[in-house]
């Protein structure tokens, strides 16, 4: 189904966005800047949400638009189906909640609202831009977008050295990794002679008589013959460089140092979406790469390695990296002193919990399996940006009407602030796997997918590391409520309004999350959800939508 | 002008390109000069480009006269197409190398400002002293 809503969102912001600095020469006032940016926002949200409405609607729907008129394979053709519907939905969300958090954060700071303004709405065009292409070479454009605004914002307190050294950190490895995407996109195209994802996929499986109107456009390689040298070993070659970018991205093992930093440099709003949002187009990207692009269902990447089929392969050493990174964000987050950075180790080990869950994607599983896997990676990248974000907004509030980051500074002020700080304690419960909180049955699902998977040693190690992290998560919530400020905290004066309304708002959000999921049958219907999109018919779905766009607008 | 001494021409782009992919990749990860990182970063955009330019590249043969992708007919038949598809080396490539120079341009404008800054704040340019100022400062007060 071709629907405006699915390439609008991308295009909005980034033209808003755009407009905001000319506009700063006229208009001064704070209020104008954020305004603009939640109005956005929230136009964004209805269109996504239109979206994600369209594909619950029916299932097996699968949305495109392609820019241009032209027909997929040729121009950029966006493709939308459940898994990019739902992140797409989590996106605006989080936008709009960060958006309205602005008003106040305005406030706060002296000057760059317009450039502030401008980078988030850049962001959330990359971001957005990102989930929703179904062109690999326009997932490599929006990455750069989403980059280059998050180094910008990371840098955004510029006359801060530690500022400008973690934008520095995460910039000269950044740039190096989306080349190297970029160089990865040329090998698959090299190879096979396409860009589009739904093209991609019935080549890289050799089946071009599934979509003969694609491959009318681009050639067709049977029996990879027709393609330009070895189609295996290029598509090793092109997974391999994409891959690192995306887990540059994402913060995965070898690849996280540059998290903490930035995450604790940046203004708290864009610490939120950072956290929130940015590190799952990297899991994101994973996903779409091994679940619909390289599928288990007989890929080019499927040649025999050890004696394993490659993909596979990786998709261990995946999980092992998860595993890796999810003990190393919880152990290193029990000693950290500073709140932002505790919350930035946090979201390096949950990142590495989703990747653990990668292992249960091998190609020998059975689908229901896979679907339990995904669907959990799905899930919990939905419970952790809600929980995340509200953490990093809330702790975030704190340090900046005490003027520290320093916990031992947030002494006591869970009771002068106590609405704020019950949605910070929802958010950490919530993020630990507490029972009627969203975030406990995202865990459950890929601790059951990793028990279905046979994984019973990575299915404990989510469990463990939960109770590792569950040490610095008492800690602040110790601090906060508990532990007795010696003196006055002398914060007389200090109004955060609108803060205590969007942060019960976001645990308002988690709690009925967990709510439904917990009420009849929603989270096996959701499972099937997932189904729908990484079973066979779903990637067969997803090409057959590309291709009738093709059909109506080739002629 | 000979195929082979095409082929050979050919076989010396290709073994350069990987020859700078290696140095350039190595210039931004061990030099700890930040100017010298964002020159090897520059060399490094470049040869992906080449690489994408080379994939689109089509084998010269005597007696064929190789043509840019530019279609001058304005309404042409499907026997000048057929003859211009054969002649022109493929467009794509060089489009999508279009759009990578510009979004290059944009990263090293930006990598330059924050060497600027790093300069300004810090007084060098070399990652090794920053590091080592930010153990001391950031991480030792912390654990």
């Amino acid at each position: 189904m071709i629907v405006p809503t699915a390439g609008l969102p991308t295009i909005l912001p980034a033209l808003i966005g755009f407009i905001l600095p000319i506009a700063s020469l006229k208009i001064k006032s704070r209020h104008f800047y954020a305004l603009t940016t939640f109005l956005i926002s929230v136009a964004v949200l209805l269109m996504t949400g239109y979206n994600l409405a369209l594909i619950m609607g029916t299932p097996g729907t699968v949305l495109t638009y392609a820019f241009g008129g032209w027909p997929p394979p040729l121009g950029i053709a966006y493709t939308i189906d459940f898994i990019n519907a739902v992140l797409g939905f989590l996106t605006a969300t989080l936008f709009t909640l960060v958006s309205a958090y602005l008003f106040w954060y305005f406030g706060r700071i002296e000057s760059g609202y317009e450039w502030m303004s401008t980078l988030t709405l850049l962001l959330l065009s990359g971001v957005l831009g990102c989930l929703y292409t179904g062109d690999i070479f326009n997932f490599f454009v929006m990455l750069e977008v989403l980059c280059i605004s998050s180094y910008a914002l990371v840098a955004f307190f510029r006359r801060r050295k530690w500022a400008v050294e973690a934008s520095m950190a995460y910039a000269f490895i950044g740039a190096l990794a989306t080349t190297l995407f970029f160089f990865g996109v040329v090998v698959l195209y090299g190879s096979f002679g396409t860009v589009n994802i739904a093209d991609l996929v019935v080549k890289v499986h050799g089946v071009p008589t599934q979509a003969q109107y694609l491959s009318g456009w681009s050639g067709s390689c049977e029996s990879f013959e027709w393609c330009y040298g070895n189609a295996f070993v290029s598509s090793a070659l092109a997974v391999a460089l994409m891959l690192w970018a995306l887990n540059f991205e994402a913060g995965i093992f070898p690849n996280n140092y540059w998290i903490p930093s930035a995450y604790t440099e940046a203004p708290t709003p864009a610490s939120a979406l950072f956290a929130g949002i940015v590190d799952k187009v990297g899991s994101y990207g994973v996903v779409r790469v091994f679940f619909t692009l390289f599928t288990g269902f007989g890929s080019t990447l499927m040649f025999t390695f050890g004696n394993l089929p490659f993909r596979d392969v990786v998709l261990i050493v995946l999980g092992l990296l998860g595993l890796a990174t999810g003990y190393i964000g919880a152990f290193l987050m029990i000693a950290q002193r500073d709140v932002k950075r505790l919350l930035s180790y946090s979201t390096i080990s949950h990142i590495g919990i989703i990747f653990t869950a990668l292992a249960a994607g091998l190609s020998r599983y059975d689908i229901h399996v896979i679907s339990l896997s995904v669907a959990g990676i799905l899930l919990h990248m939905v419970t952790h940006a809600l929980g995340e974000s509200l953490l990093f907004l809330g702790l975030g509030t704190l340090a900046t009407v005490k003027g520290s980051r320093d916990l031992n500074d947030l002494t006591g002020l869970g009771r002068r602030y106590p609405v704020l700080s019950a949605s910070i304690v929802l958010g950490f419960l919530s993020l630990l796997g507490v029972v009627p909180l969203a975030g406990f049955f995202s865990k459950y699902l890929l601790f059951m997918s990793l028990i279905e998977a046979n994984l019973t040693l990575h299915a404990v190690s989510i469990v463990l590391i939960s109770g590792i992290s569950a040490i610095g998560y008492f800690r602040v919530i110790y601090t906060l409520w508990i532990k007795q400020a010696s003196g006055s905290n002398g914060l007389s004066g200090k109004e955060v309004t609108l803060p205590s309304i969007i942060l019960p708002l976001m645990a308002l959000m988690l709690l009925g999350l967990g709510l439904t999921l917990v009420y009849g049958n929603v989270l096996n219907t959701y499972v099937e959800y997932v189904r729908n999109a990484v079973s066979l018919e779903g990637v067969l779905n997803y090409v057959k939508a590309v291709e009738e766009a093709s059909k109506i607008l080739g002629g | 002008m000979d195929i082979e001494l095409v082929r050979f021409m050919f076989l010396l782009t290709v073994v350069s390109f990987y020859v700078n992919l290696a140095l350039s990749i190595y210039g931004v990860i061990a030099k700890p000069n930040l100017v010298k990182k964002i020159i090897a970063l520059t060399i490094l955009q470049d040869s992906a480009s080449i690489f994408a330019v080379l994939v689109g590249y089509k084998l010269w043969r005597p007696g064929l006269t190789l043509q840019p992708p530019v279609l001058t007919d304005l309404t042409p038949t499907s026997e000048t197409l057929k003859e211009f598809v054969l002649r022109s080396v493929d467009p794509l490539p060089q489009a999508l190398v279009l759009t990578a120079i510009v979004i290059g341009l944009a990263v090293t404008v930006f990598l330059t400002t924050i060497t600027l800054h790093i300069q300004k704040h810090f007084g060098t340019v070399n990652v090794d002293v920053i590091g080592r100022l930010k153990r001391e400062e950031v991480y030792e007060e912390v654990i």
